[in-house]
């Protein structure tokens, strides 16, 4: 049995909910942010949102509220999911972080019921009391709080109106009354209803109002004093407290309002968001009763400008208001009483709201693709993210990014190193480059590199180290001598020999002391004003091939190496050194060198760099080896002794670590010829690579000229770079401001052809946009002519002012500017549906190929489309070939040279003829709308509407396709893709996963025609897209499973998974499998696995049997963390 | 044609937009979305297979379901044989002498081993269960006009007498409990007891009981709209629908009247979202059927959104339907039709056949006109 391995690698990011309260403390404000099934708790700040905690919700998140029921001093939180189950949240402060407490939980299902279309409904009345939920049609299910019991128990009333659109709590009544916008035949009302608790039933309410907006689908109940509710609906506002009835028409808004925030306590003004992304403030006009009562005279809306399209939105504190954004970034915006100009300096006019912040949403991914752009034999992710305004181009990469600001070509470079000679400034001024035989070095004024001379500098041997040290001096350590020059006297102060004018072989130094070794001999002295003093000299067993003396606490406040003179710098208490020989590497005490642990690395191979350094407060051992693996332990500090030996192969050749400072973090850099970066997350060693082919040498450049950069030497050049922010993924936005919906790279050349819809408003008889999207600020734009065959004129002489018209277009993107090379403008109505590049036939050319729909809202199913073949060439985009066709085109394959298309329900293989035009070879129909196509050698893989997947078999000789097997089940597909000849992963409407097995040796032709359900996976979250392709480096000489294929999948709410099949040596996960899911592994959950303490992880290891050498044996806690770490690094 | 007007946030009429809009938007393209696809879906059926019976018998088939794994035929005939039919294949299983008179109903148990058979004798009709393992009869509900099983446990069985209902034990065929209130009968002329989704409560003769509670009284008698047909549960548990009447099963309120299922057999899809309606002739004398006897039976089969009960489709089979079943895969539903033409080659009713219609499919463009005829499995 084989497994599939089911992964995250981006969390989702697309907002569903978000709101505020008194969650970790009476008095601390915080955010609590909804994702699909992840909860993220933040504090928020004068610095800004802090997180505090993050959850996995084992569920889709429906409804999210805080309430503080009496007798709480803080807010406890109400939870439900899609599957309906609830439960009530407490935070608890713990010594060392946080604990989130379950008070309650239960099961809110019915076993009979019918889902509301319009989703699920929670809200909680005012004195928190009691929750109500709606979950089925025509009843509504009520939980009173009980602070006592673990068990949710609540009771159900049915209620009148089967369609409730919204309902709220209303304030200011003893009972709990409930107001709701329901829909009839004869449109949509408002009637509040009385819940009497006791007798479990539902009283009619104190109002109704008959007849409102006819598409009225918010409800907001305002607090007291003023009390009552607003019925938001599409054309109009409404005021309604029972007695009053103020309706507003809303005349800036042409779009559906879709959340709120209050801002005050007292309900006096409310933040309101549309579909279009404007923000509005709704303000009340108060007037005074007789009886001293405030009560409402008048609304007012004002428009405050544009934000990401909200999904939730809260109001925070000081005119903070946090956007949740489903289909775009989120954001954190500013709200100004009087127009200001927006920071990023556009020359958009002045405006209410200013961004301080935004969060990148991958979602929705609606396609994407993997490209290798670098070349660097690493893939990246370019999706088609966001939608509508929001929609954007996005740019994945695993690892980290170095962009190059200088390079200069110096081949031979030896070693590098910063210096501060004069500047009084905190930054570097002369960068000191080691050659076979000579040094030199350059001063960098301003951007400018220059040669330059440094008195007292020994220029005419290779320098092995060079860095300032304590009392405003610089070392210079070559392989004759240490010496000591001052930065103020402009000389070489004091020069230290080894005895016998041996040379020194390897030699290292912190601020004050230096540690090095002539031949087997290791030497330690310290370094004093105007002078080196030598401590220390022992006689190893072998000659020394690497040594370390880095402080272990590292001070983060500095800038970096040797470049805090002002603090006291910290002191080394011990050493590491790596031998020849017996392959070991040692800890020696200082100042007396004497030996506290050795552990052997390897047989053969010899430590290449040692290096001591801490992370989250533990201290590690890091160790390469001459053939590019990275051993690495915990150190023991007091008594030197390294545990938890661990190993990763980071490249194939000798591998040098050298630690610097990145935004405040500490990490280290691996040169080799897959540089990588190593830091700590979570007390975890993370490995990302860097987007470099090889670095031979690397230091921390931090100049005037080139601020927070490094320098990095590969065998030819000289490199000025900055570094990506360290983390694991790293994410470009494109923003193409119209709706992407399809991709496709295209090598020859070397552009994008994306599918694009943009909505235009009628506007006195013609289209108009409201802003310059990708498809309109292209260099070279087209238009397509009419469809011969369609059945009406294409004109928009019938559209009304103001009505929206859904513009497609074809655009070709520069693979590294991402700019629009040419737009191409398809016929009114004609909406792009495919995209694929390929070459067709015996032709050596590239081609775009595009398929189309004609879409009439009017019709249920597309009669027309279309196929046209582009071909982009010298800056041109020409059509080479277009073809009419019956129906939507869904899916494009490139299928042997042919080309393979989804029209409504059926699957025709196009031949590219000599006149390059498209001709019909033969066509199979067996679906309801054959929504996804894949294929593999003569095999097609078809993703139906409703039919799950089947398979299709093209036969040369006959020229035909005829299906071969299907899955009889009735599953929505959303996504499609072949793992292998035998195997096939398909993604549904419920948010799973399943692998469907074809079974070729079965013995009967109806066993042999069904595709076998073997593996079954609930993801929660809805894939739109697999690809087939990897985020990380496929490292050479590596083994298990990271080197295996991997389909990656992009979802709604922006999350990125990796599926990857298991062999069976690994199946000792299966242990910890969620019950009915099978034949896949969570991968999040094992991943969890290297989170645990050490007592938890030998508690997890101890049943599990692991198979070697083809007998299975107890697995210890290293085997599993290994096997596990091996998973990880997958994505 | 004139469509409904949509809101903005609703799903779009357009299949294609839909698809595109719900890669971005939440489930089904919008609100109302999936109600478009069960109007996209059911309202194209598409003939597939014929199930023909062996030239040489002529026997006509009289009923038709679905086996539990959904891959394969029952159809019963006219001489009381049953005959599985695989759907995937040619192969089939004929089991003869399961009852002496015609087949009119035939439901398996779900794990396939039993069958419950409805016979409609000369003078009476007649219940049994029937072994798949043993090939035998192994009960007889004689007095029932009608038997089911319940809906979730299928220890028992469920038969019906007149306006009684009567529940049987499945294991030893003895009676356990009857539900009669002779004061309070409807007498529907053709009672059919039936289990709710949950089997808590039991639906007689327009009278509505708690089948955990024992005793005689019934919770709700229903208002009598018809003459003949007694009602279905709806299988999400809270409509209860008798002939054209839709009522709330907690409030008993009236909420619709679908007059186009007058005197229909009721069907739903696999998850309930599909009410068929057939005017089949299978509850009928079958003896008594004439050819211009146009009030028994149609030859129209309905599809109708088990939602709010919107009309989806009417698909017509141009022949008499004898009966009609829906798999629980929402692939195919069978039809068994009567062959007009062949009046005159049976001394008995005319011939049918069984036809599956594959659900949500068009007929290809070189399809339209040929009844399928090569797609014909004959039983030989």
């Amino acid at each position: 049995m084989s497994f599939n391995y089911v992964v995250t690698a981006h969390k989702p990011t697309a907002v569903n909910k978000c709101i505020t309260g008194n969650f970790t403390a009476p008095n601390e404000l915080n955010l609590l942010i909804a994702k699909n099934t992840r909860l993220e708790i933040f504090m928020v700040s004068p610095e800004g949102l802090k997180p505090v905690k993050e959850l996995s919700i084992y569920g889709r998140i429906a409804v999210m509220e805080l309430f503080r029921p009496q007798g709480e001093e803080k807010d406890l939180l109400f939870i439900l999911t899609e599957r309906n189950h609830g439960c009530i949240l407490n935070y608890k402060k713990k010594e060392d972080g946080c604990e989130i407490i379950t008070k309650a939980s239960g099961d809110l299902s019915d076993p009979i019921g019918r889902p509301p279309e319009t989703g699920i409904i929670g809200i909680i009345d005012p004195t928190s009391k009691l929750i109500g939920l709606r979950l089925y049609e025509g009843v509504f299910k009520f939980l009173p709080y009980d602070p006592s019991s673990e068990e949710l128990r609540p009771f159900n009333i049915r209620i009148e109106e089967l369609s409730v659109i919204d309902a709220q709590f209303l304030h200011g009544y003893s009972t709990p009354t409930m107001a709701i916008i329901y829909q009839n035949s004869q449109g949509r009302h408002v009637k509040t209803h009385i819940v009497d608790v006791r007798d479990k039933e539902v009283k009619p309410g104190p109002w109704k109002q008959e007849n409102v907006d006819a598409e009225a689908n918010m409800i907001i109940a305002v607090p007291e004093p003023l009390k009552g509710c607003v019925i938001i609906g599409q054309d109009s506002i409404t005021y309604h407290n029972g007695d009053k009835y103020i309706p507003i028409a809303i005349p800036e808004v042409k779009h559906t309002i879709n959340c709120f925030a209050p801002i005050d306590k007292d309900g006096s003004r409310y933040l309101l968001g549309d579909l279009a992304g404007n923000l509005f403030i709704l303000l009340f006009e108060k007037e005074e009763l007789m009886n001293g009562d405030e009560s409402v005279r008048d609304l007012k809306i004002e428009f405050l400008g544009e934000v990401s399209i909200p999904e939730s939105i809260s109001y925070l504190d000081n005119g903070v208001v946090y956007i949740g954004s489903r289909l775009g970034d989120s954001q954190l915006v500013n709200l100004h009483t009087e127009p200001v100009q927006q920071h990023d300096g556009s020359s958009a006019s002045p405006t209410m709201v200013t961004v301080m912040d935004t969060y990148t949403n991958l979602g929705p991914i609606v396609d994407m693709c993997v490209v290798d752009l670098d070349r660097q034999g690493q893939g990246q992710l370019v999706t088609c993210s966001g939608a509508f305004k929001e929609g954007s181009l996005r740019v994945i990469r695993n690892g980290i990014g170095i962009q190059e600001h200088a390079s200069i070509d110096l081949p031979g470079i030896k070693g590098l190193w910063p210096l501060k000679v004069s500047s009084s400034k905190n930054t570097y001024d002369t960068l000191v480059i080691s050659f076979v035989g000579h040094s030199r070095v350059l001063k960098l004024s301003g951007e400018e590199v220059e040669e330059t001379e440094l008195s007292g500098f020994d220029d005419e041997k290779q320098t092995f180290l060079c860095t300032n040290v304590c009392f405003d001096q610089l070392l210079q350590i070559t392989e004759c001598s240490v010496r000591l020059l001052s930065c103020s006297e402009r000389k070489c102060v004091f020069e230290w020999k080894p005895k016998d004018d041996r040379h020194i072989s390897v030699a290292t130094c912190n601020h004050s002391q230096i540690l090095l070794a002539v031949g087997n001999l290791l030497y330690y002295l310290e370094i004093k004003l105007g002078e080196v003093e030598e401590c220390q000299h022992v006689d190893l067993p072998h000659e020394v091939a690497c040594l370390s003396i880095d402080p272990l606490e590292f001070d983060s406040g500095g800038k970096g190496d040797g470049m805090d003179v002002e603090s006291t710098p910290p002191v080394s208490k011990i050493c590491a050194v790596g031998l020849w020989r017996d392959n070991t590497a040692r800890v020696l005490k200082i100042p007396t060198l004497e030996e506290m642990y050795q552990e052997k690395l390897a047989e053969e191979i010899i430590p290449r760099s040692i290096l001591l350094a801490q992370f989250d407060r533990i201290n590690y051992l890091l160790v390469t080896l001459g053939d590019g693996t990275l051993i690495y332990f915990t150190l023991s500090a007091t008594t030197g002794n390294l545990t938890d030996k661990k190993r990763v192969p980071l490249g194939t050749q000798p591998t040098s670590l050298r630690a610097f400072t990145s935004g405040g973090t500490r990490t280290v850099f691996a040169c080799s010829d897959r540089p990588t970066v190593i830091y700590s997350s979570n007390k975890k060693l993370v490995f990302s690579n860097v987007n470099l082919k090889e670095v031979s040498h690397m230091c921390p450049l931090d100049s005037e000229g080139y601020p927070n950069s490094l320098a990095l030497a590969n065998g030819s050049t000289l490199l000025i770079g900055t570094i990506d922010e360290i983390q694991k993924l790293h994410i470009r936005t494109v923003p193409l401001q119209e709706s992407p919906r399809r991709i496709a790279y295209q090598e020859e050349s070397q552009c994008f052809g994306v599918a694009t819809l943009r909505t235009d408003i009628v506007m006195n008889g013609k289209p108009e946009s409201s802003r310059q999207s990708a498809s309109l600020r292209a260099s070279t734009s087209s238009k397509s002519g009419p469809i011969e065959t369609a059945s009406r004129s294409l004109d928009i002489g019938k559209s009304l002012f103001g009505d929206e018209l859904d513009i497609g277009s074809f655009l070709v993107i520069d693979q590294h500017t991402f700019e629009v090379h040419h737009s191409f403008e398809f016929a009114l109505h004609e909406e792009p549906m495919s995209v694929m590049s390929c070459q067709l036939g015996e032709d050596n050319a590239s081609y775009f190929v595009v398929g189309t729909a004609l879409v009439y809202p009017e019709e249920t199913e597309p009669k027309i489309g279309r196929i046209f073949v582009f071909r982009y060439f010298e800056n041109k985009l020409t059509v080479v070939s277009s073809k009419t066709v019956r129906g939507a085109v869904y899916s494009l394959c490139e299928f042997n040279g042919n080309v393979l298309a989804s029209i409504n329900n059926t699957v025709c293989v196009y031949q590219w003829t000599v006149e390059r035009e498209l001709h019909v070879e033969c066509s199979h129909q067996s679906n309801i709308l054959a929504l996804y196509l894949k294929c593999k050698g003569d095999f097609v893989l078809v993703g139906d509407l409703m039919r799950s997947m089947n398979i299709l078999s093209y036969k040369h000789i006959e020229g035909n396709l005829d299906e071969i097997a299907r899955d009889y089940n009735p599953n929505w597909m959303s996504a499609v893709e072949i793992i292998d000849d035998d195997n096939f992963l398909g993604a549904e409407n419920f948010y799973n996963l399943f692998v469907c097995q074809k079974d070729s040796a079965a013995t009967t032709d109806e066993e042999r025609s069904r595709l076998r359900e073997t593996c079954l996976f609930h993801l929660g979250d809805f894939v739109n897209i697999f690809r087939h392709g990897s985020l990380v480096m496929q490292n050479v000489g590596e083994t298990s499973a990271a080197g295996q294929s991997h389909i990656l999948f992009g979802t709604v709410h922006g999350c990125i998974g990796v599926v990857t099949s298991l062999n069976e040596d690994l199946s000792f996960c299966t242990n910890r499998k969620v019950e009915e899911h099978k034949g896949f592994v969570d991968g999040d959950l094992i991943e969890n696995f290297l989170d645990l303490s050490q007592d938890k992880m030998h508690e997890v290891a101890k049943n599990l049997t692991i198979k070697e050498d083809g007998t299975k044996r107890n697995a210890t806690a290293e085997d599993v963390i290994k096997a596990v770490e091996e998973m990880s690094r997958i994505h | 044609y004139c469509p409904e007007p949509r809101f903005r946030v609703e799903a779009p009429l357009n299949i294609s937009s839909r698809s595109m809009r719900r890669q971005v938007a939440p489930k089904a393209g919008g609100i109302g979305g999936s109600a478009c696809d069960r109007h996209f879906i059911y309202s194209r059926f598409r003939p597939n297979l014929v199930f023909r019976a062996p030239e040489e018998e002529n026997v006509p088939y009289t009923c038709c379901n679905f086996t539990p794994d959904n891959l394969s035929v029952i159809l019963g005939n006219y001489q009381g044989d049953l005959t599985i039919h695989s759907i995937q294949s040619e192969q089939d299983r004929v089991l003869e002498g399961v009852a002496n008179a015609p087949i009119v109903k035939v439901e398996p148990a779900r794990d396939g081993k039993r069958l419950l058979i409805v016979e409609d004798g000369m003078w009476r009709r007649n219940c049994s269960l029937y072994s798949m393992h043993t090939s035998a009869t192994e009960f007889t509900f004689g007095d029932c006009s009608h038997v089911e099983f319940p809906k979730v446990t299928q220890n028992s069985v469920l038969g019906t007498k007149g306006s009684a209902a009567i529940i049987y034990d499945a294991e030893s065929g003895q009676k356990i409990r009857k539900l009669e209130r002779v004061d309070l009968a409807s007498n529907y002329t053709n009672n059919q007891a039936t289990f709710s989704a949950d089997d808590e409560l039991i639906l007689s003769d327009g009278l509505l009981w708690d089948a955990r509670v024992n005793g005689n009284k019934p919770i709700h008698k229903f208002d009598k709209f018809n003459s003949s047909i007694s009602g279905d549960f709806h299988p999400k548990g809270l409509e209860v629908i008798i002939n054209t009447e839709i009522w709330d099963l907690r409030s008993y309120h009236l909420l619709h009247t679908v007059p186009m299922i007058d005197q229909c057999t009721v069907t739903f899809n696999g998850d309930g979202t599909i009410l068929y309606a057939t005017k089949s002739v299978s509850n009928q004398d079958l003896e008594d059927i004439d050819e211009d006897d146009l009030e028994a039976g149609s030859t129209t089969f309905h599809a109708i959104d088990a939602h709010d009960y919107r009309p989806l489709s009417v698909t017509d089979t141009k022949h008499k339907i004898y009966d009609f079943a829906a798999d629980r895969r929402d692939s195919f539903v069978a039809v068994v039709e009567r062959q007009n033409g062949q009046w005159d080659q049976w001394d008995g009713p005319s011939m049918s056949v069984c036809r599956l219609y594959e659900v949500g499919r068009v007929r290809g463009e070189d399809e339209e006109d040929e009844q399928g005829d090569e797609n014909v499995v004959d039983d030989n």
